[in-house]
Formats: C-alpha cells, structure tokens, sequence
C-alpha cells in the first residue's frame, strides 16, 4: 500500500532537497543554472519556461527551477542532462495538476520561509483553497478541471498580485476568472453555467473597474474571495455588500425586510439587485406604475409594503422635482450673467441629501424617509427661491438699464441740441466781429 | 466826491478766484482737422473719478485677506444693493481707462504734442498711464479669484529674471516667496494708497501744464488752426466734453448691466493652474511676444532680453520728447511717426494672436 503517491513522492523529494538549492542571496537572479542553460539551447515549450521564468517574481528572489521540479541546478551539469534531471538529484519534473496547490503550498504555508521574502504575504493561501469550490472538488472529488494555483497565477512567469501586468491584478481578475467560467463549453459539465463575465461587464462594477479602470470597484474575488471562492450564501450578502455599501446593510440589518427575507430564504440585497449583473438603481424600482417596481414581487397592489413603497416613490420625486427646477432656474440666472454660487452650492447639499434619501430607502419606511429628505427638501426649496431671485433681480437690471438709457439719451439730446444753440450764437457773433473789422478797415 | 467800490459778495470775498475765472474765460481749443482728439484726455479722466468713486464704495465692504476677500467681493454682488453694479461699473470702467488713455497718448504722440515746451507733460502722462497698468495689475487680484490668482503668479514670475535684483523684487511685491495672503494684503495697499497718491500728484502735474501751456496744434495743421478762429473753452468745448462723457457713461452703464464681471471660482493655491488662464488685454501682447522669444539668444536667457527689450522700449517712449527734436525744428520727424505706427500693429496683432491661440503658461 502506497501511503504517498509516486508523485507526491518526487515532490516531497523535492522539497527536502530544497533548502540546499536556495543558496541564492535575496534579490539574486538564478540566470546560471543547469536547467537554464540547457533549456535555453531548446526552442518552442522547452524554451518558454526560461523566456517566462526571466520575469518571474520567484527568480527576482533567487528561487530557481529546481525549488518546484527538483533536480541539481549545478551549472557544471548543463551537458549532463541525465545527471541534472536524475532521481537521485529528486527531480520531479512537470508536477501534476492536483499537486500544485501541495506544491506552491510547501513554502507559501511556510511562514518562516514566506518572512525572508515578504513578510507581508499571508500563508493561509492553502488551507483556504481547501475551503473553496475548487479545492473542495479538486481534494474531495479528485475534479482536475478545477482552477489550481497556476491557473490564475501562471506557472514560469508568475507575476505579484499588484503588478499591473499580472493575471490577478484588480484590473485582469475578471478576465482571469473568465477564461473558465465565461466558457459555456469549458463550465458545459457546471450547473452554475457561464453568464457571470457577461454579466459582470454590464454591470455597474464591472463598467467602474474595466471601463472607469477604478481599482475601488470590486472585481470577483472583493465578493467570492480569492484562495477560499465561494459564492457567499444567503445570510452573508448583505455583510459583503456591506463591506463597501456600509450604510445600506446596516439600515437594512435595521429594517423589517432583515427579518422577512431570512424567513423566506431571499437573498439580502440580491433579491432587489441581482449578483452579477448590478445595473444603476433608478427610482423607477419604487414606481408602481413601472414594470420595473420592486415592491410587487413580494407586496400585493394596495397592500401596506406596497402603498409604502408607491409613498416612498412619491417622496424621492419630490425632492429631484424641486433639484431640478432650482436647478433649471439658477442655470437661466448664471447663464445671463447673475451671481449665483450661493445658490449653486446649495443645490449640491441639496443633490448630498437626495443620495442620502436614496440610501434611507434601506429602511423601508417612508415616514423615516419623509423626515430625513426634508432637509433636502428645504435646500430645494432654498435654492428655487434664489434662483427666483436672480431672475427677479435680472429683469430688474434691464428695466433698471433701459430707464437709464432713456434719461442718459435724452440729457445727451438736450445737450446736443444747447451745442447747436451756442454754436449758432458763437457762428453770429464771429459774423458780427468779423462785420467790424472789415468796417474799421475801410 | 463819489467813491465807487468793487461790486462783493460772501464767497467772492472768501474765494478771491477772480483770476482763475479769467483765465477760464480765455481759454480756447485750437481749432484744425485733428481737434476731435482733444476729447480723449478728457475721457480718460472722466473714467478715472468713475473709478475713484466705485472704489471708494466697494473699499465699505471689501476685506483684504485670502480667507475673506472672495467672499467680501461675493458679498458685495449679492447682498449689497446695486452692489453688483459698483463692482461691475469698477471693472468695465478701468478696461475704458485704460483704452481711452492709450487712445490718448497715441494721438497725442502722433500730433507730436510732446515737442519743446510740452516735454514734462508728455512724461507725467506716461507715467499716468504706466500707472494706469499697475492699477489693472494690482486690481486683478484683489477678488482672489482663480484666474486673477494664477495670472497674478506668472506676471511677477516674470519680474524675477530681471537680473541682479529680480528675485528681491519677487519677493517685495509678493510679500515672499509665493503668491499668499501677504501679496493680496500687499496689492491692496498698492492698489488703494500708493498707486492713487502718486497718480494725483501727477494728474495734478498734468492738468495743471496742459492749462497753462494750452492744447498744441500738431505741426502739419498749424497754417489750418491759424485760419480758424479757436473755440473757446467755456461753454463750447465743455458742452462738447461733457456730450462724450454721458456717451461714456451710457456705454459704461450698458456693459455693467448687459454683461457683468463674473467672479469665477475662489483661488486655491494648491490646485493646478486652469487651462487657458491669460493675462488682461492690455498685457496680452507682452506675453504673447516672451513667448515667441527663443529659450537662448547667443549667450543670454530669451526672457530676460525680452524684459529688457521692453523696458527700453518704455524708456524710449517715456523719452522720447528728448530724442525726437525734430517737429520742434519744424521738421517732418517719420520715423517716429513709422515707428508709432509699428507699435500699434504689433500690438494689436500680437494681442489678437493671443485671442486665438489657446493660452497655456
């Protein structure tokens, strides 16, 4: 009876050898090793490896070949392949699919080998691998089609996680994850099917972070975890969405439907918005006269939940209604020239406390809601008045203009016409003195 | 014996002005084909009391400091009544000033008036005018405003590489090393105390030599003004004076109401500066001109020979009664005449070069 598989085996080989071939100082790049030197006379795969390896963030910290496949890196055994790649040398070779995790766990589990490197590195990758759908099925079920270590991660040109050219930086996870799961033939075997890439890109996380490139949005590993994904169950979403919508799970932790949607096994925030594909809420969910009106999933027409949700519509209206016409007002003042930030600067409290107001909707009690959009409310109301004021003012100023322009044309008339006058009067009175002179002459 | 005694009375007694009265009596404007010229020194200064009079109205409200001086100017446009109109009256009026007196100084330049005896009023009205560019430059910053705050930077930025004591002048008319609070108190005082003090004793200067030295005839119209009888100044020529200020005044009043000086966004000096930020206009062909200068002429920095281009530019005008001697000999001087008219289109096309082209300092 084997207790350990033939390729474990190697494995363990390996890593009992391993310690002797990390002679290399920290930062020290292994370019020099048998492995290297003969696989870079090689071309195609055989090549690649030492292409890939060249960036590789394990070379850039003197792990070489031999630290996963075993062997003797002695570069005086480059012409002697037999000798490098010997059992005796513990040469594993091309390690199988179910014992890479094994593989990559035997120093990134390791926490006083990960401490030379980098300390920060957490060492629980493993053990939480163990937990997720992957591991599960990999370990449990012997399912080889899950994804292992080097499926994210790459296998000779493993890059750190937030190096912008890596597999499993923020930007790339989605397309990581997607190589498997945006596959419906590769997810064919699944029942979990294979619209989650798609879905995810239409939705306002996915247009944040691969269109806007806003690291701060979640890719799929801020909601499933990384090492341990999983798809979070029913009670816990409400506490992922919460870990950037903070406010929005704790008023819903607070609100009737906290209790209500356990009872019914509804999934918190994903009943109302979905998983992947969160599209932008529009105030239409509270609309029941929209198709899209939430409350009637649950809530007969007339009902209490219905009639709070239609009241709660009719706040949130209310509030944009007046936003939009201080707005349109003081947007006609400015434009013919008046002084308006007052007002302007008010309106954006006011736009503040309409995004507040949206969030209260959590609570799900429209007489809360009522009180905290009156602030809101009042700002609106604020700022219409400003704007009134501003017109108001505007017309005074040309009424104001064009009584000035009246009696600053007819003085200048008046005064045209006294210039006429006195010059005719000065005309004669040359006339007269020239008259004179030309009498004394004679 | 009958002792007939002189006709008094309560202010003739107190105010013996029988003299000056006389001499208004007198004086006369030469009448020739360029006499409408005459009207622009007048113009120049009804635009200074207007601006004499809204500052003194907008000095009630405004508060000098970077914390307060945006939103004092704010206050004053939309709480003070006809506050946004003193402040917009101020601003238009000072851009007219500045148009009329550089109307002014041209003709007067053309008409070669700056020839013997009229050589000191020629540099007072100069130095009024250069003033009148300080004024606008120390003005521009007291909204503390963004495009005033940055403006403000790259003008005085330019003072600094004027050799040996440019970078002591940064520093005075900062008030340190940067454009702070400091330079907006400093500004303030410039703008409100030292600037109209000197500007009074000039104007005094020159009013007073353009009084007693009389309007000059240019030297082509001499034979055409001796022809005409000259027109005396009380009533005819006041009429007319008075005529073209309510013209200005209208002018004044449409642009203040139809299109009032926005204030912009308050300054914040540690943003980046805006895009197309530019100075006024009346400095736009100066910087327009530093730009085109290369980095490096020959052994010497491009915008340091540009600064000292035009300095001597500046002296050369505010000289120039001393080195043109011609008209005074009653001899044709073209050259001045050319290179008047040269500077004229240099500005205008360098300024319009700057209207099209997107500003990026």
């Amino acid at each position: 009876m084997k207790f350990i598989p033939c390729s474990m085996r190697y494995a363990l080989c390996a890593m009992l050898l391993a310690p002797r071939s990390l002679p290399l100082a920290f930062g020290q790049t292994p370019t020099e090793s048998s492995c290297i030197a003969c696989h870079k006379l090689l071309d195609g795969a055989q090549l690649e490896p030492v292409t890939a390896f060249a960036n590789d963030v394990h070379a850039h910290n003197g792990i070489g070949c031999e630290s996963c496949h075993g062997g003797d890196p002695n570069p005086a055994l480059a012409e002697d392949a037999e000798a490098a790649m010997s059992k005796r040398a513990g040469y594993v070779g091309k390690p199988s699919r179910k014992n890479i995790p094994q593989l990559c766990g035997k120093c990134h589990s390791d926490p006083a080998m990960i401490k030379r490197f980098n300390p920060a590195l957490p060492t629980d990758q493993l053990a939480t691998y163990r937990t997720s759908q992957h591991g599960q099925r990999l370990f449990e079920k012997g399912d080889e089609k899950v994804a292992v270590c080097s499926d994210c991660h790459g296998n000779h040109g493993i890059l750190a996680a937030n190096d912008s050219r890596s597999s499993v930086y923020a930007l790339n996870v989605p397309a990581t994850c997607g190589r498997c799961h945006g596959s419906a033939e590769y997810m064919a075997s699944y029942p979990i099917g294979a619209q989650q890439l798609a879905d995810y890109d239409a939705s306002v996380h996915g247009q944040a972070l691969l269109r806007k490139r806003d690291l701060a949005a979640p890719a799929c590993n801020d909601c499933h975890g990384n090492h341990g994904a999983i798809p979070p169950d029913v009670a816990s979403i409400s506490h992922v969405c919460g870990r950037c919508h903070i406010n929005n799970a704790e008023l819903f932790e607070k609100s009737p439907h906290a209790k209500a949607y356990a009872e019914m096994g509804l999934a918190q925030c994903e009943a109302c918005h979905g998983n992947h594909k969160i599209t932008e809420p529009t105030d239409e969910r509270l609309n029941p006269a929209s198709d899209e009106f939430a409350c009637a999933q649950c809530h007969e027409a007339g009902s209490e939940g219905w009639k709070n949700g239609a009241e709660m519509y009719g706040i949130l209206t209310d509030l944009k209604t007046k936003i939009h016409t201080a707005d349109s007002l003081v947007s006609q003042a400015e434009r013919a020239g008046m002084e308006v930030s007052e007002a302007k600067f008010i309106i954006t409290s006011a736009d503040d406390e309409l995004i507040k107001a949206r969030t209260q909707i959590h609570n799900y009690r429209a007489t809360i809601l009522r009180e905290r959009a009156k602030t809101g409310v009042d700002l609106a109301t604020q700022a219409v008045d400003l704007g009134r004021a501003a017109l108001a003012e505007l017309q005074f100023r040309r009424k104001g203009l064009a009584v000035s322009m009246v009696i600053i044309f007819a003085v200048a008339a008046a005064l045209y016409v006294k210039i006429r006058r006195r010059d005719e009067e000065w005309k004669e009175a040359r006339n007269e003195d020239r008259g004179s002179k030309i009498e004394d002459r004679r | 014996m009958n002792h007939s005694t002189p006709k008094t009375g309560f202010w003739k007694d107190r105010f013996p002005l029988d003299a000056v009265a006389y001499f208004f009596k007198k004086k006369t404007v030469p009448m020739h084909r360029h006499t409408i010229w005459y009207y622009l020194g007048g113009m120049t200064l009804f635009f200074f009391i207007v601006q004499v009079g809204t500052g003194i109205l907008l000095l009630l409200y405004y508060r000098p400091t970077a914390e307060a001086a945006f939103e004092s100017v704010q206050f004053i446009m939309t709480k003070v009544q006809f506050g946004w109109l003193i402040r917009s009256i101020h601003s238009w009026s000072a851009n007219l000033m500045v148009a009329a007196a550089m109307v002014h100084m041209f003709s007067v330049f053309f008409m070669k008036a700056y020839r013997k005896p009229r050589e000191i009023t020629w540099i007072s009205g100069v130095l009024l005018f250069f003033l009148a560019l300080g004024f606008g430059f120390s003005g521009y910053l007291l909204p503390w405003n963004t495009l005033a705050y940055f403006a403000t930077k790259v003008g005085t930025e330019i003072v600094s590489v004027i050799p040996f004591t440019g970078r002591d002048m940064l520093v005075f008319l900062r008030g340190g090393e940067e454009v702070t609070g400091a330079t907006l108190t400093r500004f303030f005082g410039i703008h409100v105390a030292v600037l109209p003090m000197i500007a009074t004793a000039l104007l005094v200067l020159h009013l007073l030599l353009v009084q007693v030295q009389g309007m000059s005839v240019p030297p082509s119209q001499s034979e055409n003004a001796a022809k005409q009888k000259p027109m005396p100044f009380f009533p005819y020529f006041l009429l007319r004076d008075l005529l073209g200020w309510l013209v200005a005044l209208g002018i004044l009043a449409a642009l203040a109401a139809l299109f009032p000086w926005e204030l912009g966004e308050k300054a914040d000096p540690f943003a980046p500066a805006p895009p197309g930020i530019k100075p006024e206009w009346y400095f736009l062909f100066m910087f327009q001109t530093l730009k085109y200068i290369p980095a490096k002429i020959l052994f010497m920095d491009g915008e340091v020979l540009g600064i000292l281009g035009f300095g001597l530019v500046g002296l050369f005008w505010l000289f120039v009664p001393f080195i043109d001697r011609r008209p005074e000999e009653r001899r044709a001087s073209r050259w001045f005449t050319a290179f008047g008219w040269a500077a004229i289109a240099f500005i205008i096309i360098m300024s319009l070069i700057a209207y099209v082209i997107p500003q990026t300092f």
